[in-house]
């Protein structure tokens, strides 16, 4: 009997999965530009599809749903922990620094013109840019709303840490 | 050496393996060819000081897969590593770009540099983006080493320069714009090298030293045992040496490939540009 991962699948041996696979692939036909188009829009959701998954507030301890509620606490399910704009900026990963307590989220520009983005991190202090291997870049400005801006030209990926 | 009054140029010879870690054999079953590389290995660069450094493909995982097997040599195997002879960065594993994301590609390099370091040995010295079969290159993969500071590399499968070009180098061309790229530092040099599968053949690339003659630089060959133990290395003291030295006048030098690449690349605008191709990261 294979040892099992938490997912319940057979656990490689530190190789590829042997055996049968199934693969699954999507066709989207259409007439223009892939950015006119935003084919890339739909490719991205269907290779990396945003799913919900129920969290517990963080500090809020284990206090079932009806008493926050009465409690007047927030219950809601969902929480932002980073808000982008504009779409062209795909976000290809969001996850803790390797050796610092921050968080790291790097985009790219989809688009074919450069634009201008801002990114929102609830709560973060400081916003520097990132090399590709986490070290630090300059400080990109934060406004009022702690909301960072930084320019990016087509194609190009951009790396910004979030201390929060 | 040919007494033919000819100044003599360097050559430098760059030794390493090819290592698939699970292709057409398992990866248990690779690995078993891997341990038995890497004992050989050690004798050799025991026996052939000459032999100063041997590239382990780029990938860090091969020590962690052979020290998983023998955890006993950790100790031999680390300082060989610490002293440069055993070259190990810039990769954790050579992945198939194009059946991964791009995403994965920058955590091998993080994860690789960073391996690295812990190993004892030198990133500097292998700072030369080193993608020997990835039968396809994503067109951000420029953009992606020079994120890690990484700003030449070297490939073989899926280049094809010679029948593209008629030459062994060229200079790749990011996506969104070559001015803006060029002054963003994100184009950069990319050669490609011919390679022999299984077994060292030393001078046998014909036109990757013509490519080099054309330019005036130096001379550059590679050494690779792909999925074998490495038996018949260049060093300068290895016999397969001597055929090489019967065509050219040439002193010999053992390189890392930033070494060499550093010492052989022609300035940018001598070299064909060619643009990536656009698409997804």
């Amino acid at each position: 009997m294979n040892e099992k991962d938490p997912l319940g699948h057979d656990r490689a041996d530190g190789g590829g999965r042997l055996g049968l696979q199934t693969v699954r692939y999507a066709v989207l036909p259409h007439g223009g530009t892939r950015e006119k188009d935003k084919a890339w829009r739909e490719a991205h959701a269907f290779q990396a599809p945003l799913r919900d998954r129920q969290m517990p507030v963080a500090g809020r301890g284990n206090i079932d749903h009806n008493r926050r509620e009465m409690a007047g606490v927030d219950t809601s399910t969902r929480a932002c922990y980073l808000a982008t704009e504009p779409e062209q900026l795909a976000l290809s990963a969001f996850r803790r620094a390797r050796d610092r307590e921050a968080t790291v989220a790097r985009f790219w520009n989809i688009g074919a013109a450069a634009v201008r983005g801002a990114l929102t991190p609830p709560g973060a202090k400081a916003a520097p840019r990132v090399y590709l291997n986490e070290d630090r870049q300059e400080d990109l400005p934060v406004d009022v709303d702690g909301t960072a801006s930084v320019s990016v030209w087509p194609k190009r990926i951009v790396t910004v840490e979030f201390a929060v | 050496m040919p007494d033919s009054g000819e100044q003599p140029r360097t050559l430098h010879v760059i030794s390493h393996t090819h290592w698939d870690r699970e292709w057409r054999l398992s990866f248990q079953r690779f690995r078993f060819r891997l341990v038995q590389l890497v004992d050989r290995l050690m004798d050799l660069l025991n026996e052939d000081l000459g032999l100063r450094y041997f590239n382990m493909d780029a990938q860090t995982i091969c020590v962690d897969d052979d020290l998983g097997v023998k955890p006993a040599s950790r100790g031999r195997l680390l300082s060989v590593i610490r002293h440069g002879r055993i070259l190990v960065a810039i990769w954790c594993n050579q992945n198939d770009n194009t059946l991964v994301s791009g995403e994965s590609a920058i955590r091998s390099l993080l994860i690789g540099h960073r391996k690295a370091e812990a190993f004892g040995g030198p990133t500097a010295a292998v700072k030369a983006g080193c993608i020997p079969d990835q039968i396809g290159n994503i067109s951000q993969l420029p953009q992606i080493l020079r994120g890690s500071g990484i700003g030449t590399a070297v490939g073989g499968r899926g280049l094809d320069m010679p029948r593209e070009s008629g030459c062994m180098e060229h200079w790749r061309e990011n996506p969104g714009g070559s001015s803006e790229a060029t002054e963003a530092g994100l184009d950069f040099p990319l050669g490609a090298v011919g390679r022999q599968e299984g077994e060292a053949r030393p001078g046998t690339n014909g036109h990757f030293g013509e490519a080099y003659d054309e330019s005036g630089n130096p001379i550059t060959c590679h050494d690779m045992s792909s999925e074998t133990a490495p038996d018949r290395v260049l060093s300068p003291t290895a016999p397969p040496m001597a055929q090489l030295l019967r065509r050219f006048t040439v002193q010999i030098q053992t390189a890392c490939a930033s070494t060499s690449f550093c010492a052989t690349t022609p300035a940018p605008w001598r070299l064909p540009c060619f643009a990536a191709p656009t698409g997804p990261l």
